[in-house]
């Protein structure tokens, strides 16, 4: 019963999303801000189950009198709907941005940089001429996208040519980014149809 | 008082997690494990403050009675219902008759989440598809050598990944008797290698932009973000 109840609430709120193919209507809307409360709402409930309790209210319970200082700066990150006394919000915001911009420096460095540049030292000497050649075009890829973002230049001459071939490299990329995000979301819809022709209405 | 404070936390945060990584010593790394905790919490508390500014823009159109306020209300009634229904006591929800309580499997939360929240947000990307279909015929003019290399890249990733594109491939490979490349080879082709330089060239711009951006935040020289300059 729950699964038959639960398989025509999906379905009739498919529906509700879908008929804005026809145009903006109210059944719609009223979809749409039913999603924009449920994802709102699971994300503070998310957020308390899996943040507040273990690692603040737990800890508070428990007595740990330290735990007192993210509770502070919590309950003044709210200063910012006062209408006086805002600024005390910047308080909490500075100690996320400082911490945030702590952890990108290290994680973009450690996982982006370092790994990034690593893994483009490649051979062009593998004695495979199709590794050799794919080797070296991931190379000159990635060389001559970078001197496309290098702005410090006038791309003039070589450098220009240079550029042209990263403008290339970048096209391809966006038309693969393109054609990769638009087959997503087609099999989203194919996944969409499978549960209302199948799982919903039992035609397939 | 308004400036240094923010100022000073922004500077203690910051240096506490990169002397954290580099300093292996248990105190440091405690006290690092511990700063980072209460940036989850504060980050979690900043998802809330957004939720209530949420809840708060809402109540307000309907008070004002602004237009299409009537939405307000179906909005509100989930929100509300999905907060409590996520943290009331688990012990109160099986005390109902329901499998589970909080957000566990098998609780109204999660049956909620998987019967309402999960269609609609696969229903609205999927939607997407007739959209960015429909904006890509009206946009794409191939004019020049780099709007065709998009679009030519664009169809032979679409054909490659489906099975038609090896069918295709397999039918032409049989009409000219050769054994050529097929529509999936080629389009992993682009996504391994030409696609793969320019994404890496752009994690390492952006790897590059943001190690200097946190560092001139860590520095206290990029205060726009608490208030400053």
């Amino acid at each position: 019963m729950p699964e038959l109840v639960g398989n025509t609430l999906a379905g009739l709120l498919t529906l509700a999303i879908f008929s804005f193919l026809y145009k903006d209507n109210v059944v719609y809307k009223f979809a749409e801000h039913l999603f924009v409360g449920l994802a709102a709402g699971y994300y503070v409930a998310f957020q308390y189950r899996t943040v507040f309790q273990p690692n603040l209210w737990d800890r508070l319970v428990a007595g740990d009198i330290v735990s007192f200082i993210p509770l502070a700066l919590a309950i003044l990150l709210f200063t910012r709907m006062l209408p006086s006394g805002q600024w005390l919000s910047r308080w909490p915001m500075g100690a996320m941005i400082g911490a945030y911009a702590g952890l990108q420096l290290i994680g973009f460095l450690q996982g982006d940089l370092i790994a990034q540049v690593q893994a483009n030292i490649l051979s062009v000497n593998t004695g495979s001429w199709v590794t050799n050649v794919n080797n070296f075009l991931l190379i000159v890829g990635v060389l001559t996208t970078l001197v496309y973002f290098f702005f410090s230049t006038e791309h003039k001459g070589a450098v220009g040519a240079l550029s042209k071939a990263g403008i290339y490299f970048l096209m391809i990329s966006f038309g693969a980014s393109y054609g990769f995000t638009v087959m997503a979301r087609m099999s989203l819809l194919i996944g969409r149809l499978e549960f209302l022709f199948g799982d919903w209405l039992h035609l397939l | 008082m308004r400036r240094e404070i923010p100022l000073f936390l922004t500077i203690f945060f910051g240096c506490m997690m990169v002397i954290g990584f580099f300093v292996p010593h248990p105190i440091v790394n405690e006290a690092r494990s511990r700063v980072e905790e209460w940036t989850i919490i504060l980050a979690a508390a900043a998802v809330v403050l957004g939720v209530a500014n949420v809840a708060r823009i809402h109540m307000h159109k309907i008070s004002r009675r602004d237009r299409d306020f009537q939405y307000s209300f179906p909005l509100l009634f989930a929100l509300f219902l999905m907060i409590l229904l996520g943290i009331v006591p688990k012990d109160w929800i099986t005390s109902m008759g329901f499998p589970a309580g909080g957000t566990d499997e098998g609780s109204p939360f999660d049956w909620l989440y998987n019967n309402a929240y999960v269609p609609m947000q696969g229903t609205m990307f999927a939607l997407l598809a007739f959209y960015i279909a429909s904006a890509a015929f009206r946009a794409f003019r191939i004019r020049t050598v780099e709007a065709a290399l998009l679009a030519i890249t664009a169809v032979l990733v679409m054909i490659g990944r489906v099975p038609v594109g090896g069918s295709i491939s397999n039918w032409f490979n049989g009409l000219i008797h050769l054994d050529l490349w097929t529509l999936p080879e080629i389009q992993q082709w682009i996504m391994d290698i030409p696609n793969l330089a320019a994404k890496r060239a752009i994690l390492i711009g952006a790897a590059l932009g943001a190690i200097a951006t946190s560092l001139k935040i860590i520095l206290g020289i990029e205060r726009s973000a608490i208030g400053g300059d």
